[in-house]
């Protein structure tokens, strides 16, 4: 957790300077000279942000490791793992905006499965198309949500 | 009491009544799957009350979280495995029962404990709520800004081992509430050009991505790590062993009270667990029993504390929401989202404003609990054959009914991305020990305490420094040092004890 917390402690820290004096100044409005700029919160946050982010890199560099630390928390099959899943979830966002609700869910829920361990084609079938016919009558005709 | 008339006749109509039902079965089935709970259950259920009246959609949500906490116990004691948490104590006890063949027995503890903490804790709402409301329309906007900034640092001490990355987070929920449009000036802030970003980012995106879909992803990564013997209800147990006798109960009764009392105590208070509840009411029944030496090889008494102290959190944890509009865990801050939708703002001018619906509220919670008792009862058979469902087989469905949810937030495909991007944040928070509950909390409370902040300023002429001028104000500031010091002095033994 020693190295991960560095990590994410220069990342924040980073991400905060660039907030602070790079993207609120450029995204956020002057406002009224009473009472609190548009830009006063969210800069506050980043600063606290900044503060802590420079207290836990200090923690880290300065605590000892030892074996309490266990394994460290992302590690390459992690990061594997995450990659393909967040593909595959916009994947399914583009097949849902590109080809309809419907059969987008179907080709994301089979998808998922396959990925997740499921081999019985039947079963695959059947969990694919249920759950998306079902949301869409529920939803268009239940509830009247317009859909893709 | 005209109002409490009124109330009653919304209540015990065909529609509420079935949504207290379904809610509840829906919260007992995925209560009982592993790696599915409540909190999920919660924030991919809210998007569809936008469609419901008020009353209707607090008590599904309710009805959902109340059937979940239960639900939580059947996995844990037919395999070991707890479906919530919160249920872990509960498998000290309930697995051994359901090894010695008295699994009928073990759940029916589990229901009956659960049904008491529950009631118990609703009592105690209704009870305090309404005094509590009293002194808390006394308070003016510094000592809002002050109690916010005591929650939000209360709930990132106690909800991680890190204080440091308890308040990042907390602070990070608040920065990313500004996204949208100034309150004050109305223009645009930190939109990035996304015109689907100036009402702001919707809470269900984040509330589905961080809760459900994250969890999600932290599951499918999770390998088998050995199998253990998974337990039946079988017809042809002896009856004894599948009832609880009245003998049984009222031996346990004081339990049921004491534990009641822990998981009542520790739910009032923002930030602390279900599951710290769950631990305690088991200690202190242990404690507390002639033999203790037979708890955790299937003494009933257990699973009773476990379940009483773990249920009683949830009726406890809305009197913070419902006297100070100050949500106690990340359940309680999806509820804020649902009343909002409604237009409904959580807090104490809820009891002058919508008096009926309070009422209203407060029935349906006592008619849930009256409920999962007869659902949990005649569905156990039923729920206990849920806990065997395959992941390769749920995960998908869930992925794509996160999708859905999020696509009803805002009728949009933008709010799905949003909802992926939050869900993506949510695993690496977690990995990395970020409390996500934390970042949930602050992002709700962001706009109470920009309005606050913002109005203290202008009664103070841009004095900062009438935060420490008001005694209520100072209070809770000294109160924030003094958890603060408590923490940090804790961090360092602890450092300490290492080296």
């Amino acid at each position: 957790m020693k190295k991960a917390d560095m990590i994410s402690a220069l990342f924040l820290l980073v991400m905060g300077v660039l907030f602070i004096f790079v993207i609120i100044p450029q995204q956020t409005g002057e406002g009224e000279e009473f009472g609190m700029s548009p830009a006063a919160l969210p800069t506050t946050a980043m600063l606290i942000i900044v503060g802590l982010s420079l207290i836990l890199l200090f923690q880290s560099i300065s605590s000892k490791s030892d074996s309490s630390d266990g394994p460290p928390p992302l590690e390459g099959r992690n990061w594997l793992n995450i990659g393909i899943y967040t593909a595959l979830l916009f994947l399914s966002l583009g097949a849902i905006k590109v080809i309809g609700f419907i059969p987008g869910g179907i080709l994301s829920i089979a998808a998922f499965a396959v990925l997740m361990g499921a081999r019985n084609p039947i079963s695959i079938g059947l969990v694919a198309v249920i759950p998306p016919v079902l949301l869409f009558f529920a939803l268009r005709y239940g509830l009247r949500v317009p859909l893709p | 009491m005209e109002q409490v008339l009124l109330a009653f006749g919304d209540v015990f109509t065909v529609s509420s009544i079935f949504y207290i039902i379904l809610g509840v079965a829906m919260g007992v089935f995925v209560g009982a799957v592993p790696g599915v709970n409540g909190p999920m259950a919660v924030a991919i259920a809210v998007p569809l009350t936008y469609y419901m009246d008020p009353l209707i959609a607090i008590a599904f949500l309710v009805g959902i979280l109340k059937g979940s906490r239960y639900g939580g116990s059947i996995s844990a004691i037919l395999l070991n495995v707890p479906g919530d948490p919160e249920a872990a104590a509960t498998c000290f006890d309930g697995y051994p029962m359901a090894k010695q063949g008295k699994a009928g027995k073990a759940l029916k503890m589990a229901l009956y404990s659960s049904v008491f903490g529950d009631t118990f804790s609703d009592v105690v709402l209704i009870l305090v709520a309404a005094p509590i409301a009293l002194i808390a329309l006394k308070m003016g906007p510094t000592e809002i800004t002050s109690v916010i900034i005591f929650a939000l640092t209360l709930i990132a001490t106690l909800s991680g081992m890190s204080l440091s990355k308890g308040l990042i987070a907390a602070a990070f929920g608040i920065f990313i509430n500004c996204i949208g449009t100034d309150p004050m000036t109305g223009d645009e802030r930190l939109t990035m050009g996304f015109y689907e970003l100036e009402n702001g980012i919707p809470l269900m995106a984040i509330g589905i991505g961080m809760l459900a879909l994250s969890e999600v992803l932290l599951h499918i990564e999770e390998r088998a790590a050995g199998k253990t013997e998974s337990f039946e209800l079988r017809e042809d147990t002896p009856k004894e062993d599948r009832n609880v006798s009245l003998k049984e109960f009222k031996g346990v009764l004081k339990t049921l009270f004491r534990s009641s009392l822990i998981g009542t105590g520790i739910g009032a208070l923002p930030g602390l667990g279900v599951t710290i509840a769950a631990f305690l009411g088991y200690g202190a029944a242990k404690r507390a029993s002639k033999d203790p030496d037979s708890f955790g090889k299937g003494n009933i008494e257990g699973i009773a504390a476990a379940e009483a102290a773990n249920n009683a959190v949830v009726g406890a944890n809305l009197i913070p929401l419902f006297t100070l509009g100050i949500p106690g865990n990340v359940t309680a801050a999806l509820i804020i989202g649902a009343f909002m939708i409604h237009g409904v703002t959580p807090g104490p001018l809820m009891f002058q404003e919508h008096a009926r619906l309070m009422y209203g509220i407060y029935i349906c919670l006592i008619l849930a609990n009256l409920l999962n008792l007869v659902i949990g009862g005649f569905g156990l058979r039923v729920f206990s054959k849920v806990v065997k469902f395959k992941k390769s087989i749920l995960y998908p469905i869930i992925i794509f009914v996160c999708i859905a949810g999020a696509y009803m937030a805002d009728n949009s495909l933008f709010a799905v991305g949003l909802m992926l991007f939050f869900a993506v944040l949510g695993y690496f928070m977690k990995k990395l020990d970020f409390s996500f509950v934390t970042f949930i909390i602050g992002f709700v409370l962001g706009p109470m305490f920009e309005l606050s902040l913002q109005q203290t300023l202008a009664i103070s002429r841009n004095n900062p420094l009438i935060l420490v001028q008001r005694p209520i104000s100072l209070a809770f500031l000294l109160l924030t040092a003094v958890f603060i010091w408590r923490t940090v002095r804790r961090s360092k033994k602890r450092a300490k004890g290492r080296i």
